[in-house]
């Protein structure tokens, strides 16, 4: 490979200026020359066509000098329409994320423009023997069009998905920066855990996702592995700890790329270490002890590479060996929804369905927060906010996938016609949910 | 079937006029040749004539026959394609002297070994470079033709394809298989049909899905390079981009280009390149190969305007991967010709295909 391609494939914007590359980093009160560290930090999130061939310095250019003309804006903000010609042939989108609701004048912020184009490959397979048709993990190039989206429809308590992102993107920096380990400890194990149906593997992947697409100027490409932890178990005795090993050593391959952020999910991990204590019991052959031994052990390998990310999901937090536990250094407890979350998820799908014309007319919902300054008082305007905001109260306890399948259960079950209003709608909801409360019950009683 | 088959083969030949020229298995029995040419284009066979008489001889079959698995008796059978096999490796020796007479004659002495150096009568010299760097270099003495570079890249991709265990027989043998397979369901007409087609038909519509890829990947490398200067292509056979089981580059950086009045003669070049190929010894493998999906990447330019491969501006090449290059040059280079160098490489971009080519075994 001759130089001048290198550089090209490196992403343009990045290259022209080294603090640029910092980007990613100022919120960590990084300190700036230019006299703009205590500015506030606001990410725009440029997403270029996957058809436009434009250069990504060009596309700043004009993404800057839109963002100069509408400079005010009131929380998050999406422009995927353009008055510029280039930006309407190049960039599907242009958003201002993860800002508080609150008035935002661009002009006094420090802008991070991270640009983007999605992959639409798909998951490739990553084998680990050559005859075998079984794929050991599925394999993604992020930011992937598969995990577009899954971030805004992730709805959590209040500050969970920007500490995740802040925590892993500061343990990613201090790996960067080579801060010595034995000195200040930390590593880049993320363990989420918490009952079925909460979106702790959709987190993950969002949450690659966007890192991959935060940190673009560091790191100019994302991978995503997922391993199907199953496929690491042989049928041959002995086996299972070569197969890990293997595994790893895959892994490792893309791990030496220096150019590539690496994440690894583990999802559902206590069906890996849960085995050593089963084992100990009798239950378990000693080749599952090897297992558990050889993920550890491979895990502490390939921690040390500071492009590395490992992310944990586990359903039963007692189960997990409490030596996998211990080696985690984030463990967040994703619960059920609240009220206010599932109020906002319902929001979601109603403003889909709208927008897909299955709900007709389209009436004005208000958010929480309009609620809140409404006082919660009856009235023409707030009449169908406060009933979905009944039907939320009462779906309390339900997980946030039953919660999703609401919408869709209501109509199936409960609409009497295929288009309807947001009135009729909301009653159906209201009988899906009682629904899904009284079968949850049936279920709860026969075990 | 029928119909449509036809309006197929009629559309697929169609692009084979634009992408392919017959390379016929040189043999001493001439009238099969002419058969098998038959099955392919007219205007191919045009182009031989006006290319003149060293044409007849030209073994550009790209068959090394290292491929263990080539059991291609069945489809040949009729063809007594044996002997045309075996002929395949005699068509290389003659080569051997000829090649002096494309040396243009304005070399100077010092070019002139220099040639002889680079380009490999050192037959081992090159096989060792294959063995230890994964390298062939192949230096033309002169300029070639845009078109002749889209050729290369194109011979190449169905030579690796075929050398690499992803088609059972060669690209020339899978159409002429088609060919015969259409004419045979013509001649069964209606309900005769229904009751043999169960039985080996798998591999015919297999073997027509490759063919429709394969040509459908060519016939858009083709359209690519007469909008773009491509100065590397790369074959990924695997999985994904970024790990790909094998990767193949063909790199043209070094290649000069020019009009057609003053380049090469494609042939030549061709017939030069896979003699080299086959004396490198690149791309045979005793272990038998998993079937796996092709992607071609090209560098071209950003603002070329090609609309069916998908830009890739942030694709870099896999280096955890073992690369094999085939590296294609000119040794000499005359006045006024378009030196590659001079470009500004960052307005270049890697395109992928959007499909891969699934490669099938029997």
């Amino acid at each position: 490979m001759t130089a001048p391609y290198n550089a090209e494939s490196l992403p343009t914007v990045y290259r022209m200026n080294g603090e640029k590359m910092e980007v990613g980093w100022v919120h960590h009160q990084q300190p700036c020359e230019n006299g703009v560290a205590d500015r506030v930090e606001v990410h725009i999130e440029v997403h270029v066509k996957s058809q436009s061939t434009a250069r990504r310095t060009e596309v700043r250019t004009h993404v800057l000098a839109l963002l100069d003309r509408h400079s005010l804006v009131i929380g998050s903000f999406k422009w995927t329409e353009f008055d510029d010609d280039f930006l309407t042939k190049n960039v599907e989108s242009v958003s201002v994320v993860d800002v508080d609701a609150q008035p935002l004048d661009l002009k006094t912020s420090n802008l991070c423009v991270h640009i983007f184009s999605l992959n639409d490959d798909g998951p490739s397979t990553l084998t680990l023997e050559e005859e075998e048709e079984l794929s050991a993990a599925n394999h993604w190039l992020l930011p992937a069009a598969e995990f577009h989206g899954i971030w805004e429809s992730l709805v959590y308590e209040e500050g969970i998905k920007t500490q995740l992102l802040d925590y892993v993107s500061t343990a990613i920096f201090f790996s960067d920066k080579n801060v010595d380990s034995n000195l200040v400890a930390w590593n880049r194990v993320v363990l989420l855990h918490g009952p079925p149906g909460t979106g702790k593997t959709s987190l993950c992947k969002a949450l690659a996702q966007k890192l991959s697409i935060r940190l673009s100027g560091r790191y100019s490409y994302g991978q995503f592995v997922e391993i199907n932890s199953h496929s690491l178990f042989s049928k041959w005795f002995s086996e299972s700890g070569k197969l890990v090993t293997k595994m790893f050593q895959k892994i490792q391959e893309l791990i030496d790329e220096k150019e590539a952020l690496v994440f690894v999910l583990i999802d559902e991990v206590e069906s890996l270490t849960a085995a050593r204590n089963a084992s100990q019991a009798g239950t378990e052959p000693s080749d599952a002890i090897r297992v558990v031994n050889s993920v550890l052990t491979q895990l502490d390998q390939i921690k040390r590479h500071s492009n590395v990310v490992i992310l944990t999901t586990s359903n039963v937090t007692e189960k997990i060996d409490l030596a996998f536990v211990d080696r985690a250094d984030i463990k967040q407890y994703i619960g059920l929804p609240s009220a206010r979350a599932i109020f906002n998820i319902y929001l979601s799908c109603l403003e889909e369905l709208m927008k897909r014309q299955i709900i007709y007319p389209r009436q004005q919902l208000l958010n929480l927060e309009e609620l809140d300054t409404l006082d919660y008082i009856k009235s023409e305007v707030t009449g169908l906010s406060l009933h979905l905001q009944k039907i939320a109260e009462r779906s309390v306890g339900l997980s946030g996938r039953t919660l999703r399948k609401i919408p869709f259960l209501a109509h199936a079950l409960y609409a009497k016609k295929s288009v309807l209003t947001v009135e009729s709608f909301l009653n159906a909801m209201d009988n899906a949910v009682a629904h899904q409360i009284k079968e949850r019950e049936k279920l709860v009683n026969c075990i | 079937m029928g119909e449509e088959g036809l309006g197929k083969e009629v559309e697929v030949n169609k692009i084979m006029t634009v992408i392919t020229k017959v390379e016929c298995v040189v043999d001493s029995r001439g009238e099969i040749q002419e058969e098998r040419c038959d099955g392919q284009t007219r205007g191919a066979a045009r182009e031989q004539a006006t290319e003149g008489e060293t044409e007849k001889s030209s073994g550009l079959c790209p068959i090394v026959p290292a491929n263990t698995s080539a059991a291609n008796k069945d489809v040949f059978k009729p063809l007594n394609g044996e002997e045309a096999k075996e002929n395949r490796d005699s068509t290389v020796a003659p080569e051997n002297q000829q090649h002096n007479s494309f040396l243009p004659g304005h070399m100077t002495g010092q070019q002139e070994s220099d040639y002889s150096r680079v380009c490999g009568d050192d037959d081992e010299e090159i096989a060792r470079r294959a063995r230890v760097e994964g390298r062939v270099d192949v230096v033309f003495p002169g300029s070639v033709t845009q078109d002749g570079c889209c050729r290369f890249v194109c011979e190449l991709f169905k030579c690796v394809l075929y050398q690499r265990q992803q088609l059972p027989m060669t690209y020339d043998q899978m159409v002429f298989f088609q060919k015969q397979q259409l004419t045979t369901t013509q001649l069964e007409e209606g309900a005769v049909r229904k009751s043999i087609k169960p039985s080996g038909d798998s591999t015919w519509q297999r073997c027509q899905r490759t063919l429709r890829e394969l040509d459908e990947v060519l016939g858009h490398l083709e359209v690519l390079f007469s909008l773009s200067y491509v100065p590397r292509v790369l074959f990924m056979l695997g999985s994904s981009g970024i790990l790909p089981t094998e990767l193949y580059e063909i790199n043209m950086e070094a290649l000069v280009q020019g009009g057609s009045d003053r380049s090469l003669r494609t042939s030549l070049c061709l017939r030069r390149l896979f003699r080299t190929l086959f004396v490198a010894d690149l791309l045979s493998d005793v272990k038998p190969v998993r079937i796996m999906g092709t992607t071609v990447m090209a560098l071209a330019h950003r603002d070329c305007g090609v609309e069916w491969f998908k830009p890739k501006v942030d694709f870099r090449v896999p280096t955890r991967v073992k690369r094999q290059v085939i590296s294609l040059a000119s040794g000499a280079t005359g006045s006024g010709q378009r030196k590659a160098d001079t470009r500004d490489w960052d307005d270049y971009i890697w395109f992928q295909t959007p499909v891969t080519v699934k490669g099938f075994c029997k």
